[in-house]
């Protein structure tokens, strides 16, 4: 049995234009990041407040996390930038509760761990209406 | 006895060579009142307020000054001095020239025979100011310059404000008499010119100038005039207030047996952007003459005037009657069961021109039973070779239309239909230019009851009746000719041809629509004033956070009736739409209504919530285009404020941003957004603010618009990261320090 992952939680992320998908730019305040990992989960709601069925989520599954999630993601000659892929969603989502949980070998404190995840970016876009917003996602 | 108002557009920068002019003016025989407009400057600088001030106190009380400011521009102090002049006839001095051999009782004269005609005077400079009055100074003056050909001129009071007098838009630049005159030519109106010795003014070489005067050439001033083809200006807005306007256009309404809708077909003249009107409606016998007179005079509008005849006359004698019963420059021809769309009146006048006499335009035909929709486009420039074509004419309820031409060649009142068509027809033959205004200009009701439908085949016939008036004017080449020519003429382009239910529906009756209604301006003191404060269900406000000043205030307003939107526009809202959705049951008790709202409160906080931020978001949309267009790649950077609407945003963050805005939007139900609002040059400038927000740990989120794309954020975040790393090493080495 492993330890625990350690997790932060983005909740409550609200658009209330909607958006169809969601990217993470990540600034790191650690050289960590670049030897660990990190993957976001990501869990939508649609105007209703009901939540978005997986199936209209494109991004990988966790069979242990049960949930869509994508990988944050070294950009190769950019230090300490990293990215994820866009959750597609094919319904707009209005909010949404993104949680960062830590992968592989694992941080080596929770500060690192936290300190990874200081500077971080969403880019919402609604296909629909053509909007598109770059969220600066407060700790 | 024949009195003057002088009216000087300007004033002399040296005091005492103006009071030395002023006093010439007053000691003119007829002359009543000099009014003297004063510049700012002139009035803070202490010699010139000493000196005309002692002036105006000591020797005559007949000096009206006025203050020339940047809240008053020079077109806007002229046009309210006109209309509080004491007289009816006005002289315009744009440059201060000698009067004196004018016999000014010979202008007055002229004036009050012909009260639409312009009197002119010739503008001649004199060698010397030394001559005495006895001399014959034509021969001792040459012509002034052309740039001063307009130096003086008098016109009735009553016909400067029909004219609306000089326009205030800035891009005339302040070009007062060669606009007027230029308009006053374009109808057509007479320019008169009274012989030599009272005809001319005079000024000498070294005569001091207005100051403030345009000193554009001639050619300057003919492209500006020419900008604008129009003739009558400050149609919405314009600084003569209300009560000292005279009425425009006569809006002619006949009517029979129709008290059910004549009231709701006035309230449409009633609701128009142009508001200078009066309302003629003549009653041609109907059988409850008291029920149509209650209809009207529920209205309570003193514009109205009501007219009857005590058996029916026919529709011709009807229109005749109302035209003979004005005195207003124009007609607008109206019917007692149709409805104007709200510019309607604006559009009719403005498209006047030196090439249209009288403008028509399109309309579209509503079931008075289900709503549904039709319109109808008419071909443009109507004229005989149109009729030779295809017969057709312009909509009569469309026309806009000079009084004097329906007085000059009236009605048929032999005619019991068409009479409209044969009219026109007769006006196109006469040489009067038919115009389109390109638009749909009204809706035309269908019902059982109309006469049109009562008495098609009349109509046809009265047709047929131009048509064939055409081949007693033309041989057969000539009307082969005329046709060909009809067929070149092309319809317009007009708006709601395609989906008239959707750009025309608001304005229907209220029997058939459920009607909300947006207004612009300050919302909420018209809607308290109208006394209807609880319609509103959304209010949208865009405030600067620097200045305090508010871009716009946009109301939603729900179920509006067809009385409240008369009332929106007596408060004084100018800039309203009202959007309608069709529903033949419309007329809803209060119980129902309240059934309406309880079911929103139950099921629809989340459609509340999209529409408010959609408006947000559009609002948000119209403020990035402004700042794209100042700044090329400009971005927003938008704060939001969950809690509590600030009085002043994170301006500490912020305060490189080029724009500073709160944008306020209330729904039904409570639902509120509130956000702060900042442009940006880039995106680089839009990230780095944001990034200084961050390091004050707000709680609120924020974010760019549009998005910036992600490939140039991870760059601007890394070159950020760079030039950190570099200031924290050069501030490490101690080199950056200053001891």
């Amino acid at each position: 049995m492993g330890t625990a992952k350690r997790t932060k939680t983005f909740r409550d992320l609200k658009l209330e234009s909607g958006f169809t998908s969601a990217q993470f730019i990540l600034e790191t305040q650690t050289s960590e990041l670049g030897d660990k990992g990190i993957l976001i989960t990501g869990t939508f709601t649609d105007r209703s407040g009901k939540t978005i069925e997986n199936e209209e989520i494109s991004s990988s599954y966790s069979n242990a996390l049960q949930a869509k999630f994508q990988y944050i993601e070294e950009i190769k000659g950019i230090d300490r930038i990293f990215r994820s892929k866009p959750f597609y969603l094919g319904i707009p989502a209005f909010s949404a509760e993104f949680t960062a949980v830590e992968w592989g070998n694992g941080f080596s404190s929770d500060q690192a761990f936290h300190e990874s995840l200081s500077g971080v970016w969403l880019v919402l876009r609604n296909s629909g209406r053509g909007t598109s917003w770059t969220y600066r996602v407060e700790p | 006895m024949s009195q003057i108002s002088v009216i000087c557009t300007s004033q002399i920068e040296d005091p005492s060579e103006y009071v030395t002019y002023l006093d010439s003016l007053v000691r003119l025989p007829s002359v009543t009142e000099v009014v003297v407009p004063l510049t700012a400057e002139g009035i803070s600088d202490e010699e010139f307020s000493a000196i005309f001030f002692e002036y105006v106190e000591s020797a005559d009380p007949k000096i009206v000054p006025i203050v020339l400011s940047e809240k008053s521009s020079r077109p806007q102090s002229i046009n309210q001095a006109v209309a509080t002049a004491k007289n009816d006839v006005v002289l315009l001095l744009e440059n201060p020239v000698m009067v004196d051999w004018v016999d000014l009782r010979e202008v007055i004269e002229a004036i009050e025979d012909r009260p639409r005609a312009i009197v002119w005077f010739t503008h001649r400079v004199l060698n010397s100011p030394e001559y005495g009055p006895h001399e014959d100074l034509y021969f001792r003056s040459i012509p002034a310059p052309d740039s001063m050909s307009f130096s003086a001129y008098a016109v009735s009071r009553r016909y400067f404000l029909e004219l609306r007098g000089f326009d205030e838009e800035p891009s005339m630049k302040g070009i007062l008499g060669p606009d007027l005159l230029k308009r006053h030519e374009r109808r057509g109106g007479a320019l008169l010119r009274l012989k030599r010795q009272s005809g001319v003014v005079y000024s000498s070489v070294d005569s001091p100038k207005f100051s403030g005067s345009i000193n554009f050439n001639i050619g300057e001033v003919e492209k500006i005039v020419n900008s604008k083809a129009s003739i009558y200006r400050n149609l919405i807005n314009w600084s003569v207030p209300v009560e000292l306007r005279v009425p425009l256009i006569s809006v002619a309404i006949a009517t029979k047996d129709r008290a059910d809708l004549v009231g709701e077909s006035i309230s449409s003249v009633l609701y128009q952007s142009f508001q200078d009107f009066e309302i003629v409606v003549v009653d041609d016998g109907s059988e409850d003459a008291e029920a149509v007179q209650e209809a009207v005079y529920a209205l309570g509008d003193s514009r109205i005037k009501l007219l009857r005849n005590a058996e029916s006359r026919g529709v011709s004698h009807a229109r005749n009657r109302a035209a003979d019963a004005t005195n207003c420059l124009l007609t607008a021809v109206h019917d007692d069961d149709d409805i104007m769309l709200p510019r309607r009146l604006e559009w009719g006048i403005e498209a006047l021109s030196e090439t249209t006499d009288a403008s028509y335009g399109s309309w579209t035909n509503f079931d008075h039973y289900d709503g549904s929709m039709r319109t109808f486009i008419t071909r443009k420039d109507f004229d005989n070779a149109l009729v030779a074509f295809s017969g057709e004419g312009p909509g009569h309820s469309t026309w806009t239309i000079p009084t004097e031409i329906i007085k000059a060649l009236r009605y048929n009142e032999t005619l019991t239909s068409s009479v409209d068509h044969y009219f026109a027809t007769r006006a196109a033959a006469a040489g009067v230019k038919w115009g389109h205004v390109g638009k749909v200009v009204y809706l035309r009701r269908v019902h059982d009851f109309q006469l049109t439908s009562q008495d098609t085949a009349r109509q046809k016939s009265g047709h047929t009746l131009s048509k064939f008036g055409n081949t007693f004017l033309a041989s057969s080449t000539g009307l082969a000719a005329m046709r060909e020519e009809g067929g070149k003429h092309t319809y317009p382009a007009v708006k709601g041809a395609k989906d008239p239910s959707k750009e025309f529906s608001g304005y229907l009756p209220d029997h058939l629509v459920r009607r909300d209604v947006i207004i612009d301006g300050n919302v909420n003191n018209a809607l308290l004033k109208i006394g209807i404060p609880t319609k509103m269900v959304s209010l949208m406000e865009d405030r600067d956070l620097v200045t305090g000043i508010c871009y716009t205030e946009q109301g939603l307003l729900k179920d509006i009736t067809f009385d409240e939107l008369v009332k929106i526009r007596k408060s004084g809202i100018t800039r309203w739409k009202s959007v309608g959705t069709i529903d033949v049951k419309a007329e809803q008790t209060a119980e129902s209504a309240f059934l309406h709202d309880m079911a929103v409160v139950e099921g629809e906080i989340a459609t509340v919530w999209e529409k408010v931020s959609a408006q947000a978001v559009g609002r948000l949309q119209l403020i990035l285009a402004v700042l794209r267009r100042d700044y090329k790649n400009g971005y927003l950077a938008v704060v939001q404020h969950p809690e509590n609407v600030p009085e002043l945003g994170d301006l500490e963050y912020f305060s490189d941003a080029r724009l500073q805005r709160r944008l306020l939007v209330r729904g039904e139900l409570g639902v509120q957004v509130c956000y702060t609002v900042f442009g940006f040059e880039n995106y680089q400038a839009a990230v780095q603010a944001l990034n200084r927000r961050h390091g004050h740990k707000p709680t609120s989120p924020a974010a760019i618009f549009p998005a910036v794309d992600p490939e140039s954020l991870v760059k601007v975040l890394s070159d950020e990261r760079e030039k950190r790393l570099l200031k924290n090493s050069f501030d490490d080495s101690g080199l950056g320090r200053i001891s």
